[in-house]
């Protein structure tokens, strides 16, 4: 079920609502009552991959009572080796199976009797609650306490609001929230408002520029100019997409009464690629830090080798874990490369002293990378991706034609309203009025959701176009 | 300076130290985590300003009121499950999902308004697919290719028709993207014009006899604005009375056909308006913020009339004055933009088949109008001025082919009155493509089934009929002549025959004729290509009304009238 659908939004949302805000105050059946609602949301995808999660939640339960009865370190440490290979596994078979039997295939010939062609439908958010799974228990090894309580860890693997775009939420943000926690008339309304930015973001601005895209990236003769228009649009699409789903999450999560952590930071706005990724999917990039980055050595190692193969390990996998994809493999490693680059020179300590007119160029290389490296992750293949790029750069054809004013003129609303949003201008702004301005500034804001609101919805209503560009994660 | 460990902080369990005493195992329970945890300080409240708060439960309202005025659709899944068995979790959310996007959604309506305003607002040409033009009208553009492929398609109906005898005439509609480029933005791609041109043209090759009416109803944008309806894709009334205008002189210059131009002045008609009263198809889609609302439009003679109308497929007839039997008034009363196509104001809309009379036109000569919705505005001109029209549908037409219709049926002439956006092969399909030669001639056939002095005797039964017993072949044309039909008992308004499949309890094709019947009535029909037991049968009365009545026949006579 997709948050930005009407079968949530007038269905499950008001029932799974009014039953949590029953009189009782009883935490168990709150926990209960959303475990239950959890599980429903996730079968209304396909049902029979609740088992997958159902696994998952069983399984990682298990293991991290089993480090958390242990002292010997050495069976800790084999019992969490089970664990990560059971969840790297799950993730293998369900994710990555298809594409290794295909580059198999593709790069051995003379193995296609032996290899067979598998084709394996993913199911949706698996690397969401898997690596939240993986967390706790490598958590847990590290010595926070495990749950006891299989209800309450349930709860914290399929937790509606997070459980199929994110953000990857560690156990210790929420469990004293599982087990304490209450929904305040603030935090409610905090929520609603939050969720309605996140619904208006990804309806109106992502579903929006989602057309413009899947025109310029479908289409074969497109000029220069349609090129960059469709690169321009996804770079849009993705970040009010996904920053729209966490906006989502974390409202539906404060109205439940948790607080999840932030998820994006204007992204555009960074002047580095290392800044970037400190801006983007934050949670994804904390967890590959603190799992993968730090256990490697980090960047404390000896010799700038380790180094690089620690930051190339992290953004290999940091591109694979969007999706079973060479796109995705290669889109990880551009951002390796240029996060190397950026350390060894140290530009991101550097840069804050340079003049302005390089910080401005260096800063538009960034946006550059970025939208080049969206160019790859939208496309179908590498072959596709270079082929839109060097239509992008005038390697071929022209540079004008009537989509590129169809698209800028017809969507113009759309187009500032994008700018306008990429970048933290309202707060820039309310930062500097006088404080009863600012608030009453900020009530209009709010105010103004509920019609953007109904025109988001209207929307969904008369559109059947409703992205889920997530089913690759 | 960079942060080496986890982001995250969570107080540490120590592993018991090698120095002390090596104790047995334990089994390690750590206390509850509301214990251990009670030092991580809560997430502060964030403060939401009393407006602020209003607006988050106005939405909450909103949902919820939402949630509980669309739960019925869940009795309407569960209902669409039943009736398809379907009992699986997979089909409850794929029919749940399904009814939640259909138009039974609450509120559906007034969503689509406020997305037409959200279009309008954001300066978007573009709402559900319906383009604005420039001048505020509603069209959808025609990406579609070539239409040569029709134009023969058409060229070998009419070549058809010709060899049969009848005059054959090709009467293409406008549409608003006649003036093409002048009315869109640069940008706009629509290929209507260049694929009515090639019609046109191929038509013309073919020697096929043409009537085009671009020429005068959309030579200019304001030509557009006046014809057309904004927000429906027909011509008004006003672009039918020019139409209408044109086939008058075109079929007056018909050589020997000896056709008059009676009503084309428009003193013989009144133009009713009501203001701002529908939305056409296509403003349906935006709703009525994105661009307006329409006036609807009918004309009335000023001269007198006396007009029928049957209805084949539905049994029924009208009869009267011009009102009675060309107009449905209950689209020019019921107000209603979404639930209500006011447009068919005229003949209540398209149907299949219509047969049109008028005892008092002064033209005595039988036309048959092959004809998608364009010609329902202009009809009712036509009705005035001719006797005799049997008006075919193809897009619904099922009883036979169109070549076989006008082969049972004949005619003086045939016009063929199509506009662009019904170029689809659905429309070809069911013109048939029969050898008009072979079809030139009716045999005189043989009896299948004769009966003299027949009598329908009154019933308590609301469908007592006389079944004509024979042996009626599948594909074979049969001419039924009923001469003598008079009243015994009751008062019946009209009488209905029908081939009938008792099987499957359906009316496969019908006919109606209304009371008094003078001279012979005839129905020529296609026997159906039906499985089971196929029977045809006459109603003393109406469908459904035919109790106590009781008619007289003098005879019934059913000739095989196959080719």
């Amino acid at each position: 079920m997709l948050f930005s659908s009407l079968e949530f939004l007038f269905l499950f949302l008001p029932i799974v609502l009014a039953g949590y805000f029953l009189p009782s105050q009883d935490i168990t059946f709150r926990n209960s009552w959303l475990f239950a609602a959890s599980l429903f949301f996730y079968t209304w995808g396909e049902p029979k991959f609740i088992l997958i999660m159902i696994f998952s939640i069983i399984s990682n339960y298990a293991f991290a009572l089993m480090i958390d009865a242990q002292y010997d370190p050495a069976a800790k440490k084999r019992i969490l080796t089970l664990d990560v290979a059971v969840n790297i596994g799950m993730m293998f078979i369900f994710k990555y199976l298809n594409f290794t039997t295909n580059v198999i295939r593709g790069a051995f010939p003379f193995l296609k009797n032996t290899v067979p062609q598998t084709s394996i439908v993913l199911p949706i958010g698996i690397s969401f609650f898997t690596f939240q799974a993986m967390s706790y228990v490598i958590d847990v090894y590290r010595g926070l306490p495990a749950q006891r309580n299989m209800l309450k860890f349930g709860l914290y693997v399929s937790l509606f609001p997070q459980l199929v775009a994110g953000p990857i939420v560690r156990y210790t943000t929420v469990m004293n929230e599982i087990s304490r926690r209450t929904t305040t008339r603030n935090n409610f309304c905090h929520g609603i408002l939050r969720f309605m930015i996140g619904v208006n973001k990804k309806i109106l601005l992502a579903n929006t520029f989602s057309e413009i895209a899947t025109e310029s990236f479908g289409g074969k003769d497109i000029s220069t100019g349609f090129a960059w228009i469709g690169a321009l649009a996804y770079t849009f699409q993705i970040f009010f997409d996904f920053s729209g789903y966490s906006d989502m999450a974390i409202g539906l999560g404060e109205i439940f009464g948790f607080h999840f952590d932030e998820n994006f930071d204007y992204p555009y706005i960074s002047l580095t690629i290392t800044e970037f990724w400190r801006r983007w999917h934050i949670s994804l990039g904390t967890w590959f830090k603190d799992y993968v980055y730090f256990p490697l050595g980090g960047s404390r190692v000896k010799g700038t080798r380790k180094l690089i193969r620690n930051l190339m390990v992290v953004w290999c996998l940091t591109g694979i874990w969007h999706g079973a994809n060479w796109t995705f493999i290669m889109w990880g490693l551009l951002y390796g490369v240029i996060i190397i680059i950026e350390k060894l020179l140290g530009i991101p300590k550097k840069i804050v002293k340079w003049p302005f007119i390089f910080q401005l160029l260096y800063r538009i290389f960034t946006l550059l990378c970025v939208i080049a490296g969206w160019v790859l992750f939208n496309s179908q293949d590498i072959g596709s991706a270079l082929i839109h790029l060097q239509k992008m750069f005038m390697l071929n054809g022209t540079w004008v034609d009537p989509d590129v004013v169809r698209t800028v003129y017809e969507y113009r609303t759309f187009w500032i309203a994008a700018l306008f949003m990429s970048v933290p201008i309202l707060e820039w702004i309310g930062e500097r009025l006088p404080k009863h301005i600012a608030e009453a500034k900020e009530t209009l804001q709010n105010i103004l959701l509920i019609p953007l609101f109904l025109a988001s919805i209207s929307c969904l209503v008369i559109s059947s176009h409703n992205p889920f560009i997530y089913f690759n994660f | 300076m960079e942060r080496h460990g986890p982001s995250y902080q969570y107080p540490i369990r120590r592993k018991p130290s090698s120095l002390q005493p090596v104790l047995p195992k334990k089994r390690y329970v750590p206390p509850l985590e509301t214990d251990i945890f009670t030092e991580v300080p809560p997430k502060p409240d964030i403060e939401v300003s009393k407006p602020s708060r209003i607006a988050a439960y106005i939405t909450y309202v909103i949902i919820a009121v939402m949630c509980v005025f669309n739960l019925p659709l869940l009795h309407k899944a569960a209902k669409t499950m039943a009736e398809n068995e379907l009992y699986s979790l997979s089909s409850f959310i794929e029919t749940v999902t399904a009814t939640y996007k259909s138009d039974s959604l609450f509120g559906k309506n007034l969503f689509v308004s406020i997305n037409g305003g959200l279009m309008n607002i954001s300066g978007r040409k573009v709402c559900n697919n319906v383009h604005k033009l420039r001048n505020g009208m509603l069209t959808e553009f025609s990406r579609a290719g070539d239409s040569s492929g029709y134009a023969e398609k058409i060229a070998g109906f009419g070549h058809a028709v010709e060899k049969m005898g009848p005059r054959f005439l090709f009467v293409q509609a406008p549409n608003k993207m006649d003036i093409n480029r002048e009315l869109m933005m640069e940008y706009d791609s629509d290929n209507t014009k260049s694929r009515v041109d090639t019609m046109l043209s191929t038509l013309e090759k073919e020697n096929i006899n043409c009537l085009d009416l671009r020429k005068y109803i959309c030579v200019t944008p304001s030509d557009v604005t006046e014809n057309f309806y904004a927000t429906d894709h027909h011509w008004n009334p006003k672009g039918a009375f020019i139409g209408y205008r044109q086939v008058m002189k075109k079929l007056a210059e018909e050589p020997g056909f000896g056709i008059t131009e009676n009503y084309t002045d428009e003193k013989f008609w009144k133009l009713n308006i009501k203001k701002n009263f529908f939305l056409g198809s296509q403003g349906k889609r935006t709703g009525p913020l994105f661009a307006g609302v329409d006036d609807l439009m009918w004309y009335t003679p000023t001269f007198e009339t006396k007009m029928e109308r049957t209805v084949p497929d539905k049994k029924d007839w009208f009869a009267g004055d011009y009102s009675d039997a060309c107009l449905d008034m209950k689209y020019a009363e019921t107000f209603d933009y979404f639930g209500m196509a006011n447009d068919c104001v005229y003949y209540g809309g398209n149907h299949p088949l219509m047969v049109l009379k008028n005892s008092m036109a002064p033209n005595h000569n039988k036309l048959i109008i092959i004809k998608d919705s364009y010609a329902n505005s202009m009809m009712p001109f036509l009705h005035a001025e001719f006797t005799d029209i049997e008006v075919v549908d193809p897009r619904y037409y099922k009883w036979s082919t169109v070549l076989e219709y006008i082969y049972m049926h004949r005619s003086d002439m045939v016009i063929f009155l199509q506009n662009p956006s019904t170029y689809s092969p659905e429309f070809y399909d069911a013109l048939g493509e029969e050898d008009g030669e072979k079809l030139r001639k009716k045999p005189k056939g043989r009896n299948v089934f004769s009966k003299q002095n027949l009598t329908i005797k009154p019933s308590e039964s609301k469908y007592s009929s006389y079944q004509c017993e024979a042996k009626y072949k599948k594909n074979h044309f049969y001419e039924i002549t009923i001469n003598g039909l008079t009243v015994r008992e009751g008062s019946p308004e009209a009488v209905v025959m029908e081939i009938y499949n008792k099987s499957s309890n359906k009316t496969c094709c019908a006919q109606i004729w209304k009371l008094p019947a003078a001279g012979e009535l005839k129905w020529m029909v296609k026997w159906p290509d039906e499985k089971g037991d196929v029977r045809l049968r006459l109603f003393a009365g109406e469908d459904g009304k035919t109790q106590g009545n009781s008619l007289n026949l003098k005879s019934v006579v059913i000739r095989d009238i196959t080719p």
